[in-house]
């Protein structure tokens, strides 16, 4: 038996003629041996898969080349319950960053109520206070909420940092508040109090991301 | 009116700022304050020095 180690040959090391031959040509018939064994290792991936569900938003992507020995397989792997488990695979992948993506939205709109939909009471409530605080405060000290205008690129990242505060936001653009008093001398302190709010709410809803998305515990 | 003095609206804003960064950095309570404790210091007591810093170049 003389085989040559080139690439298309590499996977018949240590197997027989019979074998060999099977392979060589483009039949692909496999042994009802080879065929259970090929079944078991799709089960084995989609129960994986179903035990441990991806644990971000950027997870590793399924190998389609791999077996469930986690060796190379050197046939194309277009069984349908491979399919079907790569499929759960996405689902449980959409799924959850679903969840997080909600978690995200809902810590934007309100401070802390991310942390809330992920039964963290305590941290919510502490972040709901703390964040509307400075921006009552701010407001109390008549600072301004700057809405989008170009003619002064500075305040383009001042209006990127109010819209943190989320629905506070919406609100001040629906009955006009927020809209500053320069001649009062806490004028910008009141500002960077309520661009500071945002900036947090901004961490603090990305914070509720993470942990939705098993990125942090 | 307290919310003129700009020192104490600098400090006021230091503890809210801590407050929320030690509960996003930290995930046990005494870690949790001492982180706080740590940041509000730095921000405090570097607010102070800068001011005296450039109070420097008003001479």
């Amino acid at each position: 038996m003389s085989i040559k180690p080139t690439d298309t040959w590499k996977h018949l090391h240590f197997r027989d003629k019979e074998t060999v031959r099977q392979t060589d040509s483009s039949a692909r018939v496999f042994s009802p041996a080879r065929k259970i064994h090929l079944f078991l290792g799709s089960l084995s991936s989609l129960r994986n898969h179903a035990r441990s569900p991806p644990n971000g938003f950027l997870t590793r992507l399924p190998d389609f080349r791999r077996n469930f020995h986690g060796n190379k397989e050197t046939y194309p792997i277009q069984k349908p319950l491979d399919l079907a488990s790569h499929f759960f695979y996405y689902v449980c992948l959409i799924q959850m960053n679903v969840k997080s993506i909600n978690c995200l939205v809902l810590g934007w709109i309100i401070p802390g109520l991310g942390h809330i939909s992920l039964k963290k009471y305590w941290k919510g409530i502490i972040f709901f206070v703390c964040i509307y605080s400075m921006a009552a405060l701010g407001l109390i000290m008549e600072g301004r909420i700057y809405s989008f205008q170009t003619e002064n690129p500075l305040t383009i990242l001042a209006f990127f940092s109010d819209i943190g505060n989320g629905f506070f936001y919406i609100l001040s653009r629906f009955f006009s508040f927020g809209l500053g008093n320069l001649k009062n001398t806490t004028f910008e302190f009141g500002t960077a109090y309520i661009a500071g709010a945002g900036l947090l709410n901004y961490l603090v809803a990305l914070d509720a991301f993470d942990i939705a998305a098993g990125k942090k515990e | 009116m307290i919310l003129k003095s700009h020192l104490f609206s600098m400090i006021l804003y230091a503890a809210f700022v801590c407050i929320v960064l030690a509960l996003i950095r930290r995930n046990e309570r005494k870690s949790q304050i001492r982180y706080a404790a740590f940041l509000f210091l730095l921000m405090v007591v570097g607010a102070i020095l800068f001011g005296w810093f450039m109070y420097l170049f008003t001479l």
